[in-house]
């Protein structure tokens, strides 16, 4: 009991997401008493975003452990920055969606804060019970807030499917690690991992089922396919900064915590789960990125490409090492900076627009040129055009995992990826060549154009988070290095030389 | 004593029962009340291989205290959604939730 | 070892049954044998002989309004399981065990709080 190292303060950008999430529900439910203003609520989230990203900046290049339950090291910090970085980022972006469409924002903030607490919490997880608490947390919040629209039918709906499923997968999960623990006696990464190494386990076929199990439960929480189902209806009928939270957070944290149990725990075992996970990549990015081809809506067509860019991630994680794992974190890394930047201008066009259809994207360089080129420029990147980060993150990760000797599924993944130019090519297309809606025909006896003015003008928050937003795209695109850096630094934390 | 195999394949029927209810169950309420099967098979994992391979200390019964807790909340939660939904169908059949397809 | 140890358990079982079992068989015999008077009358035959009168079927829908207050009971009632474990190693660890579960407890008291002002106790 004395030996652990109960220092509290390890926890700090962790207990501030916490206690903000508890702040910010009470402020919203007794705001009439306090005389508050809900409009200080988002700012609020994201002052406590910014102190949990800043504050764990103060544990870099430190190895520690909380009662060896939760370790603070590079990987840890940089799992708790990107998630810090996705909340600040989403709530600025959508505070006017917000405003207009929840009619409770104190839980709907609450719920970021507390997702991101549960990702955080999967992502520093050095034990199976705290990684499933964390993992809970994560989705428990998110099974909330994708039903809190409480004006669109859809919301509910898509929250009865993302609880059911969520909590089938969950139990299989949990199934899972009970085998886990039954094969190896204990909970702790590093215990299993020296049980597993020393090869005293001598439980062959529950440890297999076991790992089929545990990949079923994550493959689930990634939206892997065969275990996608949940993700395009949840992604439609969420709110739509949900939905970016729900491609973002939910997805990192999962991709951490596969990190940690496939780099840690499962490595001496890894020739009974790498063909699973190689399985899984292939039919996820095939599986993805055709049924993406043919989507009307945006939200649709941007889970089915996420569910794309899940089967690239696994690609590095069926063959982990020290490079693929920095190079997964890196393409992670741009993933959420360019993804986002899909969503906030989405959230930017549906709060002008008032809708999800593709075909209402028609004509927006005209309209709003600005909006127009930042979707461009993040669907090229996530499509992996140089000059942008999709490209730089996907050929490192595509060459890291190409050493490795899985050349056939990484020459799968390059097709892969120029299909998914296709259907983002059909957005852009849409935007550029053709007419707004509403604009007249050109006069027929002069041949001038005659127009009503169009042009709308994207609201300062959507504006700068944007901006921010597209130049990170363009940054990671052209110059990688910082972030390629923080990455090896986070990887070498699974594997030390 | 009663050999852990035994615990095992109780536990092992128990998951299995609760999948098929949840596959083969339209309401929600039931497929809810299998998925509570499910995680009592868990329990069970835990609890018997704490009790057999692991006696010195308490990590699988620790484990099975927060299955039942969490469990606790997911159905809590997942009947708040059942009831939105209820009051804007009238149904809990999940069959009819079918407004969001491909 | 085995047969023991559910031969216990049976025992028991059998034990359940027949203790529920007796009484109703002696009634019975008892009436057969004309010892037991007979003087049935509404009141007695009621489901329950004293309290609310039942009504209907016991297989009618409830109002959905019941669920509410019994999520917040299941959830708060399922929480103090952690209260268990936490009573058996309170007296070694001193007040350090006492604040945390003041805190844990002050945590599940924030909900409840919420809950309440939120208007889930309410009947309407």
């Amino acid at each position: 009991m004395s030996d652990l190292n109960f220092d509290y303060t390890l926890l700090i950008p962790e207990l501030i997401l916490a206690v903000a999430a508890g702040i910010v529900l009470l402020a919203d439910a007794f705001h009439t008493e306090l005389r508050l203003n809900r409009t200080l609520l988002p700012g609020f989230t994201v002052l406590a975003a910014l102190a949990a990203g800043l504050t764990s900046l103060a544990w870099l290049d430190t190895s520690d452990d909380f009662a060896t339950l939760l370790a603070v090291d590079n990987f840890t910090a940089f799992f708790r920055v990107l998630f810090a970085f996705t909340l600040a980022t989403v709530v600025i972006g959508s505070y006017e969606f917000v405003a207009r469409e929840i009619r409770h924002q104190g839980e709907f903030y609450a719920m970021f804060l507390l997702a991101t607490l549960g990702a955080s919490v999967m992502a520093a997880s050095q034990e199976l019970l705290t990684a499933y608490i964390g993992l809970e947390l994560l989705s428990f919040s998110l099974y909330v807030a994708v039903s809190l629209a409480k004006r669109d039918p859809r919301s509910g709906e898509a929250g009865l499917k993302y609880v059911l499923l969520g909590g089938v997968a969950s139990a299989t999960l949990l199934y899972g690690l009970s085998l886990i623990y039954g094969s190896a006696g204990s909970t702790s990464y590093a215990a299993i991992s020296e049980t597993f190494a020393a090869g005293t386990a001598n439980v062959e076929l529950p440890l297999l089922l076991g790992l089929v199990l545990v990949i079923a439960g994550l493959g689930f929480k990634i939206s892997a396919v065969p275990f996608h189902m949940w993700t395009p209806d949840a992604y439609e009928g969420a709110p739509l900064p949900v939905t970016a939270i729900l491609s973002a957070t939910s997805k990192a944290g999962a991709i951490a915590l596969l990190l940690r149990l496939f780099s840690g725990p499962l490595l001496p075992v890894k020739d009974d789960w790498q063909w699973m996970l190689a399985v899984i990549s292939l039919t996820t990015m095939v599986a993805g990125n055709l049924i993406a081809l043919q989507q009307t809506n945006i939200k649709r067509l941007l889970a089915y490409s996420s569910i794309g860019q899940v089967g690239y991630m696994l690609l590095a994680v069926a063959t982990i090492s020290d490079a693929s794992a920095s190079a997964l974190l890196l393409h992670l890394g741009g993933y959420t900076v360019t993804n986002l930047a899909v969503f906030m201008a989405v959230i930017a066009f549906y709060n002008r627009q008032r809708s999800e259809r593709i075909a209402d994207f028609r004509g927006l360089a005209e309209t709003n040129p600005y909006l127009a080129l930042v979707i461009t420029a993040a669907l090229f990147s996530l499509s992996g055009m140089p000059l942008l980060a999709g490209f730089t993150t996907k050929f490192i990760l595509f060459q890291a995992a190409a050493q490795d000797g899985y050349l056939w599924l990484v020459a799968i993944a390059v097709v892969m990826s120029t299909i998914s130019l296709y259907y983002y090519l059909l957005v852009i297309r849409l935007m550029y060549v053709q007419e707004p809606d509403g604009a007249p025909a050109p006069d027929p006896q002069t041949g001038r154009l005659d127009r009503p003015n169009l042009r709308w003008r994207t609201s300062p928050a959507s504006y700068a988070v944007t901006a921010v937003l597209l130049l990170g795209t363009i940054a990671i695109g052209l110059y990688a290095t910082p972030l390629l850096e923080a990455a090896d630094d986070a990887a070498a934390v699974l594997f030390p030389a | 004593m009663i050999p852990l195999e035994n615990f095992l394949v109780l536990s092992a029927i128990l998951f299995a029962l609760g999948f098929y209810g949840v596959l083969a169950r339209r309401s929600a309420i039931l497929i809810l009340i299998a998925v509570e099967l499910m995680l009592a098979a868990v329990s069970i994992n835990m609890v018997a291989f704490a009790a057999y391979l692991d006696p010195t200390r308490f990590t699988g019964i620790i484990f099975a205290i927060f299955v039942i807790t969490v469990a606790a909340a997911e159905v809590g939660l997942a009947l708040g959604i059942v009831l939105r939904l209820f009051r804007e169908r009238a149904s809990a059949n999940v069959d009819e939730a079918n407004s969001l397809k491909w | 070892m085995i047969p023991e140890q559910f031969g216990r358990v049976g025992v028991l079982f059998g034990f359940a049954l027949l203790f529920p079992a007796i009484p109703l068989i002696a009634s019975y015999v008892f009436y057969r044998l004309r010892l037991r008077p007979e003087h049935p009358d509404p009141i007695k035959r009621a489901t329950y002989e004293c309290g609310v009168e039942a009504e209907g079927s016991s297989w009618g829908r409830f109002n959905a309004r019941y669920y509410i207050v019994a999520l917040a009971f299941v959830i708060f009632d399922v929480e103090v399981v952690f209260l268990f474990p936490w009573a058996t190693v309170f007296a070694g660890m001193g007040w350090v065990a006492y604040f945390e579960a003041v805190l844990f407890v002050g945590v599940l008291a924030l909900g409840l709080g919420y809950a309440w002002r939120r208007g889930a106790l309410e009947w309407r």
